[in-house]
């Protein structure tokens, strides 16, 4: 009886202590351990400890999904917001010190100094969307809610009896996943846009893509049906039924994206509390989003003036106004939500949601061709309007020098939000290694390369482009042992 | 002057159906119009009008006017390629002779050289070009068949291509990267139209990049043809077939900008959906192909095969509207945008030369006119009460729009004054209409 009473104590304490453990390690199989990370070592070998084991556990990391940092918080949050992003997928926070024709250099905000190859980087961030970050993520799952018809206000836990009949976004690492099942449960974040936000996410899918996303929502709820309303079909609402859109989203935009063209609707409950849908756009624009199965998307509103604008994979799409902001007299009462939603709105068709960028907006439209082009760098000031092309050619006394076709410039670094070089300049990324690991950032950014010793504290990795460098993990919320060079597959070794 | 009050004007009217092919229109509160010769308006409010329904110029009470529209010239006019927008909406055409820190010296066909304090100015856009054509055929039976021996079965008549089943031709042309493809297509019984543009004209099976334009009985798409797989892919659809169109008649007009992926389709003069290209890399041929698919004893026909310039750079930029009220702002026609101060406008050969002064340049930037797509200036103080509208609009046929807060004619001339600019006088023959809001208030009349 007392050694009984003992064994359940001591395992409460190691369920406790399992609990309080800042880490979370989860495997290629599904299975997940609390923990501290505590080494990494050649080979792929990684030491993990628990207070209940007696000595620290070595884990293989080809078996490691990724380890997740003190619940998905930095130590100590990156104290700047520029970067580097590189060819092959890496945005390595730091800020530039040289540059020539050859190469580029940065501070790291994580370790030393590293000089890459000019053809590696695709982008040099110095002052991101003017420095007026929001959010960035997702890194865990605070601040996200998912809501049906049947559960207006929110899912309730997950119980093994809803398995085939509420579906659900799983968090995974630093993306959500729409598995494709049982339709209709949206995805919300309230209270996240300001009032002129731009807001920048990548959608990985399989199938066909077909996903409501909706900004500036206030959520309101419609009436509950009376009993003197039509009833509905048991199956509830079919998947692509735009009557649920209101109910999920209340006031909104809402901006559908297919695989070929894209739809905008301002969706309200009226002061009967029932839905209604208003098409912003009389014929669906089409787009070019290609076969890949992968997507980036970019959302700029101005919700005072009604003005929305869309890029996709960095390309220019189309401008809307809209009708309501332009009526004569007092600004009418437009979307004054700040909250965002996302939607999978067919079958069988999984969709991912990854690096989720929310920004602030000067609100000023631009009707550029693209953000990037094949035979010039754009180089896009913190103003938000100015835009140069040219060649850059030196920085020096901490002044990008431009040569464009119109004359030199020398523009302040401070003053420059992002640089984009020309994409028929840049090189094609290496296969990593098979050992690679990627160490991510918060608020955002990423590195990776072969790790080699490294401990709790700092990870040196290896890298063909740039060497060796060493990974302060103050500011790492992840290490992910297996990024996916291809989702799809990522996806079927979890669904 | 004899006043004719307006009801025994409507009676003569009701009884006498009078048509005038070069008269001006008066347009009167209500639903009444009159027809005739405008003569005079004067600064007290009275029009006159010249009508051979009566003996006596017409005198009406401009409070009563709602529109004027004038006789259209004999000969149109070539509207200037510049536009000016001023700071109260009105617009302008006309060229840039100079500025400097002060004024726009603009030369405009109707009112002469304008001299434009800089703070009633608002934005100015280059290269507004009516497109220019510059294939307009079939020419004669030659043209789409000299030097081309897979071409078969198309007839020419009355300046068109026709045929009573298959035929198929072709054509090169020095394709622009914008440009627009109009042609017209008749039939008798049934439509089976195909026709492919951008096209490299080889003479091989193989696949090529291509558009196609499809119009039968399952509706209008156009198709982008690719060299590797998938060959085909779709870029836009109409679901009308040609039995909706009762006339058996369908203008097409495409426009293409290859720059931007885009294709724009207008059917009968209406704009009817953009496409986009799926592909990377877009067509750069300049071959078009015309093939009649309908059966033998199927008349078919294509007339007013016309291709023509097209540039929608302008009209991009001005969307971006004012990026900066407190700074100038230039966009290039290569997309580049620049905040800074316009220091000057100076003529130089070939083109005007725009002094830019921008923060990150010792010296002003020098850009040619050519380089130039639109320009924003800096605008006065927009926490100021607008001002209250003018009781006058005037439209001329160079497109140009000016408001007027008084305005007199002549037989040759008007003048108006403009609340920013003061008096103008212009020919009276560049107006093509006047509106007229009767509840506004006339100002004092013009000096």
């Amino acid at each position: 009886m007392i050694l009984r009473l003992t064994l359940l104590g001591f395992f409460q304490i190691a369920l406790l202590h399992a609990a309080e453990s800042p880490d979370l390690l989860r495997f290629t199989n599904g299975d997940q351990l609390h923990g501290t990370f505590q080494a990494i070592h050649p080979g792929s070998l990684i030491t993990w400890l628990r207070e209940d084991l007696s000595e620290p556990v070595v884990f293989k990391s080809n078996l490691l999904r990724h380890i997740v940092l003190r619940q998905g918080r930095p130590a100590q949050p990156l104290a700047s917001l520029a970067s580097v992003s590189l060819i092959n997928g890496d945005r390595i926070p730091g800020m530039l010190t040289a540059l020539n024709e050859s190469s580029i250099t940065l501070q790291t905000s994580f370790g030393d100094a590293l000089t890459i190859p000019r053809d590696q980087v695709s982008m040099l961030a110095p002052s991101p969307t003017g420095g007026r970050l929001q959010y960035y993520g997702p890194f865990s799952e605070d601040g996200w809610k998912m809501v049906s018809p049947a559960f207006p206000d929110g899912l309730p836990p997950p119980s093994p009896e809803e398995a085939e009949s509420v579906g659900r976004w799983v968090f995974s690492g630093a993306s959500w996943i729409w598995p494709g099942k049982i339709p209709n449960t949206a995805l919300l974040r309230e209270n996240t846009l300001p009032a002129r936000s731009i807001i920048r996410f990548d959608l990985d899918w399989k199938n066909q893509l077909f996903v409501a996303i909706a900004f500036h929502a206030d959520f309101t709820k419609p009436k509950p049906p009376s009993p003197d309303d039509p009833p509905r079909r048991p199956g509830g609402f079919t998947p692509g039924d735009p009557a649920v859109l209101p109910l999920l989203f209340g006031n909104s935009y809402v901006l559908q994206i297919f695989t070929t063209h894209i739809s905008l609707f301002r969706t309200s409950i009226n002061k009967d509390g029932k839905g209604a849908i208003d098409r912003i756009q009389l014929n669906g624009n089409p787009i070019r989003i290609g076969d890949s199965g992968k997507a980036s998307v970019e959302i700029r509103c101005n919700r005072p003036s009604g003005e929305i604008a869309l890029f996709i994979n960095g390309e220019f799409v189309v401008q809307w106004s809209d009708p309501a902001a332009m009526q004569p007299g007092p600004a009418p009462d437009l979307m004054k939500g700040n909250g965002l939603g996302f939607l999978v709105q067919t079958n069988e068709a999984a969709v991912k949601l990854s690096d989720l960028m929310i920004a602030e907006w000067n609100g000023m439209p631009d009707s550029a061709r693209s953000l990037q082009v094949d035979e010039q760098d754009i180089i896009l000031l913190a103003n938000g309007t100015d835009r140069f092309s040219g060649r850059v050619t030196a920085f020096e006394n901490d002044q990008i020098h431009v040569a464009a076709k119109l004359g030199n410039f020398q523009i302040p670094l401070a003053e420059i939000a992002e640089i984009r070089f020309a994409k028929n300049h840049l090189s094609t990324p290496a296969e990593p290694s098979p050992e690679n690991l990627t160490i991510r950032f918060s608020p955002f950014g990423q590195i990776s390369g072969a790790p080699l010793t490294g401990s709790s504290s700092a990870i040196p990795l290896k890298h063909p482009a740039y060497g060796e460098t060493t990974v302060r993990l103050d500011s790492a919320v992840m290490l992910e042992f297996h990024p996916p060079l291809n989702s799809i597959e990522d996806w079927d070794a979890d669904h | 002057m004899q006043t004719i009050k307006l009801t025994h004007l409507l009676l003569l009217l009701s009884s006498c159906a009078i048509h005038s092919l070069a008269a001006d229109e008066v347009s009167l509160i209500g639903d009444s119009h009159l027809t005739g010769i405008l003569s005079s308006l004067s600064e007290s409010g009275t029009l006159e009008l010249s009508s051979p329904l009566a003996p006596e110029p017409i005198s009406l009470k401009l409070n009563q006017v709602t529109q004027l529209n004038f006789t259209p010239p004999s000969e149109p006019h070539q509207a200037p390629s510049t536009r000016l927008e001023l700071a109260n909406g009105d617009l302008l055409m006309g060229s840039v002779e100079s500025l400097d820190l002060q004024s726009l010296i603009l030369q405009t066909p109707e009112a002469g050289p304008l001299s434009l304090p800089r703070h009633a100015l608002k934005s100015l856009q280059f290269r507004i070009h009516e497109p220019e054509t510059f294939y307009n055929g079939p020419l004669d039976g030659n043209d789409w068949s000299q030097n081309n021996p897979s071409s078969k079965n198309w007839y020419f008549n009355d300046q068109a291509l026709f045929s009573d089943g298959p035929a198929t031709s072709s054509k090169v042309f020095d394709l622009p990267e914008r440009f627009t493809f109009k042609f017209t297509l008749k039939w008798e019984f049934t439509a089976n139209f195909l026709i492919t543009f951008a096209d490299p004209l080889t003479q091989t099976p193989d696949p090529v990049n291509r558009y196609l334009f499809i119009f039968n009985g399952a509706g209008l798409e156009i198709k982008r043809e690719a060299a590797s797989p998938p060959r085909f892919q779709t870029i836009l659809t109409r679901s009308r077939i040609p039995d909706q169109y009762p006339s058996k008649t369908l203008d097409v007009e495409i426009r293409v900008d290859r720059r931007n992926s885009r294709l724009y389709l207008y059917l009968n003069g209406q704009p009817e959906v953009t496409g986009i290209d799926p592909l990377p890399q877009v067509p750069t041929s300049g071959g078009i192909t015309l093939v009649n698919r309908a059966q033998a004893g199927s008349r078919q026909e294509i007339r007013a095969i016309q291709l023509l310039t097209f540039d929608n750079t302008a009209s991009r930029h001005l969307a971006e509207k004012s990026p900066n009220t407190t700074l100038d702002s230039l966009i290039t026609r290569e997309d580049d945008r620049f905040s800074g101060q316009l220091l000057s406008i100076r003529p130089s050969a070939p083109a005007k030369i725009f002094s830019f002064k921008t923060a990150f340049q010792d010296l002003p930037l020098a850009i040619s006119e050519e380089d130039v797509s639109t320009l924003f200036f800096t605008q006065p103080d927009t926490t100021a009460p607008p001002a209250p509208p003018s009781p006058y609009l005037i439209h001329l046929w160079d497109m140009s729009t000016l408001s007027a807060d008084s305005c007199s004619f002549t037989t040759e001339q008007v003048t108006l004054s403009h609340p920013l600019l003061g008096p103008i006088t212009l020919r009276r023959t560049s107006i093509s209409s006047l509106e007229h809001h009767p509840t506004k208030t006339l100002n004092p009349p013009v000096e």
